[in-house]
This record gives structure tokens, C-alpha cells and sequence, in this order.
């Protein structure tokens, strides 16, 4: 009887922590999300419509003109707002999905971020998550943006190598930083390996390799950084419990800075950057609900 | 009678029963579960799990909070402090009987 192992977590316990996910609902989320950025990369790549396209024309010019102008012109602030609050809510977005099509089909569970002890599950990993006290939840969040905030703050256009470097030692600093996510093992072979893997699950390091962080220099002026940095640290007080457990979130930070950092200069390459991740967690996330809901129909009462 | 074999008549015959033994199970791996959500992962009828859920309310070992989630109605079980002590000692006493009598001495001599 599985219940009877102390060590190992009870199969009841993981397929009720595997329930939230069961159904593909947060994962088509997910994709919807990457889609709002998608949508945002897309317009600013190709740069297609513009005020002057609609000159010659009457009609435009008249009346559709101004106020098309003006709903593309703001497009990409709309999308942005929208996802930042999807992701925001997140969690409430996907409980409302759940409550009609999941709950009445197959009941409910407490959502494994409400467990008791789920904090020190998750900072057990290798991600190096920090989740012991809010301030070191803030801290941990906005880890993840010291390299950027390096980047930003370099004067002229530092090389490819010395961009490494720089990602390497702040990644070196927060392992030394957080100790007590380490293994306690005083083997060398382990902590090596929890090391590179923190550093190959960096989002910035897969943005250095895709050559997108060659372009980061893109003459933002500084107040414009620093006021983001701030906005940033209070968004990331505003959702405090919610950044533990929403990796996603953090990837949708970064790509809401990469929209302004590469704003003249959005390439093809940043837009696959999002698309490839926004397509694996749709055909993932609709397959899984397919199959949900082949699984389980609705109960005849 | 060995004080292994004495430990079995002292097990607690409200969880020893199969199907509240899985409901208690169930309840002691997740903080919460709806009434269709226990229904569904042990495989009982609507009237087999609310009669036992009744015994195990009675002895004190669950709490059933009937609510609504929107206007999705719930009806949400816990263990109780009690419940799960007891559980925890039901399967202390099990593991003591398990390990007594391993199953390779129960075969065909």
C-alpha cells in the first residue's frame, strides 16, 4: 500500500497534485498569453500598417482613418495590458474555467499551491527559488533581473563573451547567495550539476544564445529603465504569493522588457523566441483537454 | 496471545473497514476533496460513500462543509486532527502486524 511509505509521496497525493493540470486548462492558459505577445512580436516585426497607408483615401482619412490609426498605434500597449492582467490572474482565470468544465465532471481538490508545506516543496529544486519569507521572494524574483539590469546600464555595447561572463558570474553569486537550496553533500559533482542546470534553465542565457541580447542596447533612456526596475519590484510585492508558484510569470516579465528593449528592432528570431513555446503549450494543453473531456462526461444526476 | 496479535483487536474498527480505510487514505494525502472528486478515485456509488463519510463524521475523524464555488455546489471533506491521528495510529499498528509476518512465511509449505 502505497499510503504506508513514508518517504515516498503517496499516489493518491501526486494524482491530486497532477489534477490541476489534468484537464490541459492552465496550459491553454499559458498558450493564450504567449499568443498576446506573439501577436505583439508580429505587429512590431512586420510593421506593415501605418497611418500613412491609409493616405489617398477618403473614407480613411475622413473618419476610419484617425481612429484606426489610433487602435493600431495602441495595439501593442492593449495586448501588453492584457496579458500582464491574465497573468496577474492567473490563477482566479483558471478556476473559473475549472468550475465548468472540470469540477462538475470530476470534483474538486484543493489546488497544490494551497497545500500546506508546498513552499519548501518547491524551493527543494534546482531552480533556485528562494520562498522561505516574502522579502526573500521579492529578492528571488528579481534575480532573475540583475543580468538585465546590467545590460541595460552598460555603457556602449558589451560583446557576446563578456555578456556570458557577466550571466555566469551572477548566476555563480546567487548559487553562493542561497545556500540552504543547496545539497548538503560537500562532493564538488553535485553542486556542479544543480549549477548547470540553474544555468541552462536561465531564461537569459537561451536570449544570449539566440543572439537576441546583441540588439539589447537599443538607446532607452535611463529613466525609462530605472522606472520599469521600480515598477517591476512593486508588481512583484503586488503578487507576492502569487510569483512562487508562477514560473510563467516571470518569462512573461522578461518578454514584456524584451518588447520594449527590441522595439526598433524586433526580429524574426524574438518572435519565434515566443511562438515555440506559446504552440507547444496549445497542442499540449488541447490534447490534454480533449482527452479530458472524452474521459469524463458530465454525471447524470 | 503475542502482543503483535493483540494489536490487531485494538485496531480501529471505524478505518479498518476497506472503503473508509481508502476514504481516510485518500483524506490523509490531500488537505481537501469534493464528495465527486472521493467518489470518483475510489469507485463507489453516490449512497455507499455518503454512508460511510456519515460513520467517519460521526466518530469525529472528517468534517464535511457543504458550500458553493461559484454556483458550482461543493461538498468539501477533511480530515480532522483526530481523524488523522487515529489514521497515523491505525497504520503504526498495521506496519507493526506487516512486519511481524512477512508475506513469504504465508505460503505453501
Amino acid at each position: 500500500m502505497a499510503i504506508l511509505n513514508p518517504i515516498q509521496e503517496p499516489d493518491v497525493a501526486r494524482r491530486a497534485r497532477g489534477y490541476w493540470r489534468a484537464d490541459g486548462i492552465p496550459l491553454l492558459l499559458g498558450a493564450f498569453i504567449y499568443s498576446l505577445f506573439l501577436r505583439i512580436f508580429c505587429f512590431l516585426w512586420f510593421n506593415a500598417l501605418r497611418l500613412s497607408d491609409f493616405k489617398g483615401n477618403w473614407f480613411s482619412e475622413s473618419f476610419v482613418g484617425p481612429f484606426v490609426g489610433f487602435a493600431i498605434a495602441t495595439l501593442p500597449f492593449w495586448l501588453l495590458a492584457s496579458a500582464i492582467w491574465i497573468a496577474g490572474n492567473w490563477k482566479d482565470l483558471v478556476e473559473w474555467f475549472k468550475l465548468r468544465l472540470t469540477y462538475p465532471r470530476t470534483g474538486y481538490v484543493t489546488p497544490p499551491s494551497y497545500w500546506p508545506g508546498e513552499s519548501n516543496r518547491e524551493s527543494s529544486d534546482a531552480d533556485l527559488r528562494l520562498t522561505q519569507t516574502r522579502l526573500s521572494r521579492v529578492l528571488n524574483f528579481l534575480g532573475g533581473f540583475w543580468f538585465w539590469m546590467f545590460v541595460q546600464l552598460w555603457k556602449g555595447r558589451p560583446s557576446d563573451w563578456v555578456l556570458l561572463i557577466v550571466l555566469l558570474t551572477i548566476r555563480s553569486l546567487r548559487y553562493a547567495i542561497y545556500p540552504e537550496r543547496h545539497t548538503s553533500s560537500h562532493d564538488w559533482i553535485p553542486h556542479l550539476e544543480i549549477f548547470s542546470r540553474s544555468v541552462l534553465n536561465s531564461f537569459w542565457l537561451w536570449c544570449w544564445s539566440a543572439g537576441l541580447l546583441s540588439h539589447a542596447i537599443s538607446g532607452m533612456p535611463r529613466v525609462v529603465t530605472w522606472g520599469l526596475s521600480i515598477a517591476m519590484t512593486l508588481l512583484a510585492i503586488r503578487i507576492l504569493y502569487q510569483v512562487r508558484s508562477i514560473t510563467l510569470l516571470h518569462f512573461l516579465f522578461c518578454a514584456v522588457f524584451c518588447v520594449l528593449l527590441f522595439w526598433k528592432g524586433t526580429t524574426a528570431s524574438t518572435t519565434l523566441a515566443f511562438f515555440i513555446p506559446g504552440i507547444y503549450a496549445a497542442t499540449i494543453g488541447t490534447f490534454r483537454l480533449a482527452r479530458y473531456l472524452r474521459a469524463n462526461p458530465v454525471p447524470q444526476i | 496471545m503475542t502482543p503483535t496479535l493483540q494489536e490487531l483487536a485494538s485496531l480501529d474498527r471505524v478505518i479498518h473497514e476497506p472503503a473508509r480505510l481508502m476514504i481516510m487514505s485518500l483524506l490523509h494525502a490531500i488537505p481537501e476533496a469534493d464528495f465527486l472528486y472521493i467518489q470518483k478515485e475510489c469507485g463507489f456509488t453516490q449512497g455507499n460513500l455518503s454512508s460511510h463519510l456519515a460513520k467517519l463524521e460521526e466518530a469525529g475523524y472528517v468534517y464535511i462543509n457543504k458550500m458553493f464555488k461559484g454556483k458550482y455546489p461543493l461538498t468539501l471533506c477533511t480530515l480532522t486532527r483526530e481523524g488523522r491521528e487515529a489514521f497515523e495510529e491505525y497504520v503504526r499498528k498495521m506496519r507493526v502486524v506487516c512486519t511481524e509476518f512477512p508475506t513469504s512465511r504465508s505460503g505453501k509449505n
